[in-house]
Order: structure tokens, then C-alpha cells, then sequence
């Protein structure tokens, strides 16, 4: 009896609890009006990707560093708190770059803050920490996180949050990041790009490790067949990593049946995705994919 | 995040030292070590139940199911247990599909028990929380756990109580243990969080008239949690996986990653391999690897590893010169091949880690020669063309082949030419000249880091014309 009562709590958590915290996916977009404050900012990361952003053409209005609030940096006003810099700036997404000691800390203060984009560059972040996270997370619905360790999320020639180079984007792309306890993960991307009229094709990148890829394929199969599925080409990275071998970022290891790349990339081709076996096909296949749709 | 297995003989200390529990916990802190270089003498006076007490001995390498394997030596004296040892201990054996050699054993005072008396417990973690797994029926024969034992679940932030572990996990035990087992779970799962596990299973888990014993032990602690529980932890030891050996320059390498905020990984897979990688982030690595494998370099593949997160030039120098040292350690009658592959760095400076890779090279030109060893790069990011220059004239300079790739060309390409599969081709145009455009004007940054200046917009105007010019 106490199985079915677990059950039947674990569905009203998923069913319930999940639909509060998917109504942030629209924060996913950022565009050239996004107002961006950097966690962490007087930092060395902190300090140098900000000033990436600001070159790129990012709007970054302000930063927090505790203890450092009213002085300037990098001409923009730096505040003592999350909540003081929102209030000061209206900002609407913040990209943290605080070490894994506080980054779990500094995600939170963010969402209690309302702070409707969190992008969290952070790589080592205790599980514990972000179970904790996740757990506030899931109960929420203003905050979207994006990470931990990952890279961030660009519209081209708009706005750049996080640490990739920008010169070499020509179209949307988010880095979801490699952890097993991350804030955004495949299906919340997919929605966005999906229901996103301007996006017109979809590259997935996966790698060895869990099962975020067979959810998506799970999600494409329900949300992007029949004739207005827009073109999804992937790469799965780790196809011949050994079980029981730790390797790529967040260390993924392949156990049991789960989690390998052969099953990631069957269960993609099953929802209609092509799966590219070389990461420098990408753009040739989905330019193959454009033209049997005659969307060129 | 990096879950990673500790030994049974970790896990055990751990518990041992910081159970808080009334269950009366017997045997603690016995056990004993046994490698090859063992003094039995020394250690029978260091640990003198091991001349009174029957004995159980077993390997202690992160091998699961030792008993079906025939690996378990049970109710033996201390000769018995040498002899056990002779046929076993520095022996190769298969353990599925891996091969290796049985060197790290754990002897254990032997319980005598019945097998109503074995039970099985596991705690993980999960997104929702952590799991309490517990069966009446432990021992070698539990069987699928999933479909058979009680689970309960503690939620993020929740408290696990005796009441909750007596009503839902232990229906089926008899009343008499009932209070023993439950106040042993809670402590074992106040262990399992304030020591950062998130895999802790026991089984068989013993319980009878003199108390509980733990006769076995799996365990996986979140190696992020370090800067938390050193003081807990000490200096916890991290067993590879059973057939792969601990390299010295594999710690050295782990050593300057802990250090550093950038990230420098190493594993060694086959050190007398001719297929050598020094690649650049951790999603490029494992392509790299995946293009080797395809291309049929599997057996020759040497290592895995990965350098990121802008390491200092005096870092890479450090890292390339480890993996320059293990190349040439032995010759391959085909020579080697040594990778140094990576795609667009996101912010790493190219032009400071190559710096570091060609000191590196400069340093061991001679045995880089004899060693008939061909470098192959490619590599993009920022200031990659002065990367890419200095790479090139080290090989000029030196006379050792090295062929350089810009983001002309794709990033795994230089695997096919590495392995014979495809023609070298004639290489792009590198710069006759220091390329400056690196340097920003260093007006725009108000607090004085000494971070690597930012390329600007103007500089990467330059570096498409550049290409676009071939």
C-alpha cells in the first residue's frame, strides 16, 4: 500500500510540480533588449567574460559582488545583492560565474530574487547543492536556470550570455550543459525552437551518459511529426566509450543497458531525427534535409 | 558533479568512524590490507584478531559479485588464508569483460550466521531525493533488488525517522531486530549525507544476538563535495576501475587539476599504444576518441583525456610534457602519432597553451625523433593563428613533422591523416608574422586583472579575410 501512495505522490510531483516550473521555458529567449547582470562580477571569470559580453553587444547593466556594492566596474554599477540589482537595473537574466563553494548559494539567492534567466557557467557544483536547487526550482515557475556547466545561451548578433566565442554563430544556440542535475534540459529547448516561428531546423548535440537524449526523442515523437515537423539532425559524441569508462565533461559513465550512445541515437532516428556520425556533417545534412522539404 | 567509487575498505572506515547509531556495530576497524608486498608477520602483530578469529578474505578492486566469481575466501585461518592467496593474489583473471590482475585484498573476521539473519540496504541519490532501499532476504542470492525490496523515499530537505524506516522498510523483519535495523538505517543514512555518498549499498548487512555486521560494502561518494568534507575524508583514495591500472602521471595530472580552476584530465587506456591524444574540452575529446575508434585505432588508442578552461601556458607545458614523456618511453615499430586536436576554444588562449606545447616539444625533441613520433594539429579560438605559427616552426626548427590545420579544416580530419587514411594535404598559409591584433585596448578594463586580453570584433574581421584570401 505504502508503494502506491509513493506512486501516485511521485506522479502529482512530476505532473503537477513539473507543469509550474515549464511555464519559465519562454525565458529561454533572449534578444538584443535582454537586460544581463553578471554573480560573481568583480571576479577574474566574472570580470573578463563580462567585458566578452559587453564587446559583443550584450546589455550588461550592472553586476553583484557582496561587500563591493555602490562602486563601478567595467562602467556599470555594482550592487551587494541580486535583489538589489534587479530593483536597480529591471535586469531580467544573470549569468553567474562564482566558484562551486557558492555557486549553489548564488542560483538561489537568483531565484528568490525573481529573476526570470539564470545562466549558471559553474563546473563542480556539489549534487547536493543542486538537488537542493532543483527542488526550488521545480516548485517555481518565474526562474528558468540553464546549467550548470555549460556554456550559455547566444542569438546571434543580439545578445551573448555565457562563454562562448561569438564571432562563429550564425544561428540560436543554447548550451545546456553537461550535469546530470541541470535547470534546462533537452525538451525544454526543444519547446522553445519548436514553437519559435523564426527557427527553422534543429540541431540536437548529445553525448554518452543518462538518458536526456531518449527523453527528447520521446518529446519529438509526441510534439514534431507529420508534415510541419521542422528538420532535427544530431550527433551523439561517445559512441565508442566502453561501459564502466568515465569520459567527456561531467565524467558520464555508461551503466547497465542505459545511458550508451547506440541506444541514444536509435531512439532519435525512431522520432524522425538524422542522426549525423561526424560532427562536421552537421550542416551538410541539415542542408540536405532543407532541400527534400523544399524549405530552400 | 563527479560521483566516483571508493574501495570497500574506505567505505568501511568511513562507517566505522562516523556512524552515530545505538545499534550495537561489531567488528570495527577490522580489517586488513593485503598487496603483494604484504609482511604477514607485520600483520598479524598489527592486527592480532587475525591470529584468533576465522577468517574471510576477498579482493577489494571494485569488483561486484565476488562471491558467484569464486573470489571469496570464507572461514579460514590466517594460513588458509595465505594459501587461498597463492592461486589468486598478482594472478590475471577475467571479471566480465575485463582483464586484470587481482592485487588489493581485504581480510575480515569471519561471522558465523544463519541466512535469515542476512539483510540488504542501499541508499542512492536522485533528482527527487534519496532512495532507502531494504530487503529481509540479503546475502549473494538478493537478486533483483529493484523488483523486490521495500523503497522509500527522502525527499530533498526531509529527515529520514526510525518510525518511517520501521513502517515502510521493515514489515517482513522479526519484532525482536526491529529497533536494532532501524536506528542502524537512520545512522547509516545521517553517514550517507554528511559524508556526500551518493551510492552506498551493503549487503549482506548482518544482524544477530552479538549485533550488526557489515560484511560487504559498495559506496560512491560526489568528489566535488572535496572542499566540504576533507576534514571527514582525509585523503580519499579513488580506485580505478578493475582492469586499468593506476598511473603515477595520471595523480600528477589529477594533482594540477585540483589546483587550477581550468581543467586537465588524463587516463591512460594502453601505454604502449601508437595513437596518442592531447585534445582540447571535454566534448572534442570524446569525438576524437569516437573518429579514432571508427577509423580502427582502438586497440592503439593510448589515452583519453582533455585540457580546458584557459590552463596557463606553464600548465600545458606541464600537461604536454607528461604525455610526451609516456610516448616515449618505448618504441613502436610503426611509430607513433600524437593528436594535438580541439575545435573553436570557447575563451582559451591558443596562442599561450600552444606556447606551453611547444616548449614541451622543444624540450623533448631528441627522444620525440627517436621515437619516430608525427604530430598532427588543429585547432581555432582565440589568437589560434599565433598558435598554429609556433607550432609550425617548432617543426621547421626541430625537424620533427608536424602538420598544422587552422578551422579550415574539419576537426576530426586529422585522425584519418594520422592513421594512413587519407593524404596529408598541403597545409594552409600560417602568418609570416606575429599576429598583434590580440591586443585589446587595455583602457577598457578598469580593475587590473591579469586575465588574457579579449580579441575584438576588428580582429576577427582580419582572420576572415585572411581565409577568405587562400
Amino acid at each position: 500500500m505504502s508503494n502506491s501512495r509513493l506512486f501516485a505522490r511521485l506522479l502529482l510531483q512530476q505532473n503537477g510540480v513539473r507543469n509550474c516550473y515549464t511555464a519559465s521555458r519562454k525565458h529561454l529567449y533572449i534578444d538584443k533588449d535582454t537586460k544581463v547582470i553578471c554573480q560573481g562580477f568583480t571576479g577574474k571569470q566574472g570580470t573578463f567574460h563580462s567585458q566578452q559580453a559587453i564587446d559583443y553587444g550584450s546589455r550588461l547593466v550592472g553586476g553583484v559582488s557582496p561587500g563591493k556594492g555602490g562602486r563601478t566596474h567595467l562602467g556599470v554599477p555594482v550592487f551587494n545583492s541580486v535583489k538589489e540589482a534587479r530593483e536597480g537595473t529591471g535586469a531580467e537574466a544573470t549569468v553567474i560565474y562564482v566558484p562551486p563553494p557558492f555557486a549553489g548559494a548564488a542560483i538561489m539567492e537568483a531565484i528568490d530574487a525573481g529573476m526570470p534567466l539564470v545562466v549558471c557557467i559553474t563546473e563542480g557544483i556539489p549534487q547536493q547543492d543542486m538537488v537542493k536547487v532543483k527542488h526550488k526550482l521545480l516548485r517555481q515557475s518565474t526562474t528558468r536556470l540553464i546549467g550548470p556547466n555549460c556554456p550559455g545561451v547566444i542569438n546571434p548578433g543580439e545578445c551573448k550570455i555565457g562563454i562562448m566565442p561569438g564571432h562563429i554563430h550564425k544561428k540560436g544556440r543554447i548550451g545546456i550543459g553537461g550535469d546530470p542535475f541541470n535547470g534546462t534540459n533537452f525538451i525544454d529547448c526543444l519547446e522553445v525552437f519548436l514553437q519559435d516561428p523564426k527557427t527553422e531546423g534543429i540541431i540536437l548535440i548529445g553525448e554518452i551518459g543518462g538518458n536526456a537524449e531518449e527523453n527528447a526523442a520521446d518529446y519529438l515523437k509526441q510534439h514534431n511529426s507529420g508534415t510541419n515537423a521542422k528538420p532535427v539532425v544530431s550527433f551523439i559524441a561517445g559512441l565508442t566509450a566502453p561501459p564502466g569508462r568515465r569520459m567527456g565533461h561531467a565524467g558520464a559513465i555508461i551503466a547497465g543497458g542505459k545511458g550508451g550512445a547506440k541506444e541514444k541515437i536509435a531512439a532519435l532516428q525512431q522520432a524522425g531525427v538524422v542522426v549525423s556520425m561526424s560532427p562536421a556533417q552537421l550542416g551538410s545534412t541539415m542542408f540536405k534535409e532543407f532541400e527534400k522539404r523544399k524549405m530552400l | 558533479m563527479s560521483a566516483k567509487a571508493i574501495s570497500e575498505q574506505t567505505g568501511k572506515e568511513f562507517l566505522y568512524k562516523y556512524i552515530c547509531t545505538s545499534a550495537a556495530v561489531q567488528n570495527r576497524f577490522r580489517y586488513a590490507n593485503v598487496t603483494t608486498e604484504t609482511d604477514f608477520d607485520r600483520l598479524a602483530q598489527d592486527h592480532p584478531w587475525l591470529l584468533t578469529e576465522r577468517l574471510v578474505v576477498k579482493p577489494d578492486q571494485l569488483i561486484k559479485r565476488r562471491g558467484k566469481l569464486g573470489l571469496v575466501g570464507v572461514n579460514l585461518d590466517l594460513k588458509g588464508v595465505q594459501e587461498w592467496l597463492k592461486t589468486r593474489l598478482m594472478r590475471e583473471t577475467m571479471v566480465g569483460k575485463a582483464k586484470g590482475i587481482l592485487k588489493n585484498f581485504l581480510i575480515e573476521p569471519f561471522v558465523a550466521h544463519k541466512q535469515e539473519e542476512e539483510f540488504y540496504v542501499c541508499i542512492y541519490a536522485t533528482r527527487e531525493g534519496d532512495y532507502v532501499l531494504f530487503h529481509h532476504e540479503g546475502g549473494v542470492d538478493v537478486g533483483d533488488v529493484d523488483a523486490k525490496a521495500s523503497k522509500l523515499l527522502v525527499g530533498v530537505d526531509e529527515k529520514l525517522t526510525e518510525d518511517a524506516v520501521r513502517k515502510q522498510l521493515l514489515t517482513h523483519v522479526a519484532a525482536d531486530i526491529k529497533e536494532v535495523l532501524a536506528s542502524f538505517i537512520v545512522g547509516l543514512f545521517n553517514l550517507y549525507q554528511d559524508l556526500y555518498f551518493t551510492y552506498l549499498e551493503i549487503n549482506p548487512l548482518v544482524v544477530t544476538k552479538d549485533g550488526v555486521f557489515v560484511l560487504d560494502m559498495a559506496a560512491k561518494i560526489d568528489a566535488t563535495a572535496d572542499y566540504l568534507c576533507k576534514a571527514k575524508w582525509g585523503d580519499v583514495e579513488f580506485p580505478p576501475p578493475f582492469g586499468r591500472e593506476a598511473y603515477p602521471e595520471e595523480a600528477y595530472i589529477a594533482d594540477l587539476d585540483a589546483k587550477s580552476g581550468a581543467s586537465l584530465k588524463l587516463t591512460l587506456l594502453n601505454p604502449r599504444g601508437r595513437i596518442w591524444t592531447m585534445v582540447a574540452g571535454g566534448g572534442a575529446s570524446v569525438v576524437y576518441s569516437d573518429t579514432i575508434c571508427d577509423l580502427g585505432g582502438v586497440d592503439e588508442l593510448a589515452n583519453y583525456g582533455e585540457y580546458s578552461g584557459a590552463p596557463s601556458e606553464q600548465q600545458t607545458y606541464d600537461y604536454a610534457k607528461t604525455i610526451l614523456s609516456l610516448m616515449t618511453r618505448e618504441k613502436h615499430p610503426d611509430g607513433k602519432v600524437l593528436i594535438i586536436g580541439g575545435s573553436i576554444a570557447n575563451f582559451t588562449n591558443v596562442a599561450a597553451t600552444f606556447k606551453g606545447i611547444v616548449r614541451a616539444i622543444r624540450d623533448y625533441q631528441g627522444p620525440i625523433k627517436e621515437h619516430e613520433i608525427t604530430i598532427f594539429v588543429r585547432r581555432g579560438g582565440p589568437n589560434y593563428q599565433e598558435g598554429l605559427r609556433v607550432m609550425g616552426e617548432v617543426g621547421k626548427t626541430t625537424g620533427i613533422p608536424i602538420h598544422v590545420f587552422g578551422t579550415e579544416t574539419h576537426m576530426t580530419a586529422i585522425v584519418g591523416m594520422a592513421l594512413g587514411h587519407r593524404p596529408i594535404p598541403k597545409e594552409p598559409p600560417v602568418a609570416a608574422h606575429t599576429a598583434n591584433f590580440l591586443l585589446n585596448s587595455s583602457a577598457s578594463s578598469s580593475v587590473g586583472y591579469t586575465g588574457t586580453p579579449a580579441p575584438s570584433h576588428r580582429a576577427f574581421q582580419w582572420q576572415k579575410e585572411a581565409q577568405g584570401n587562400k
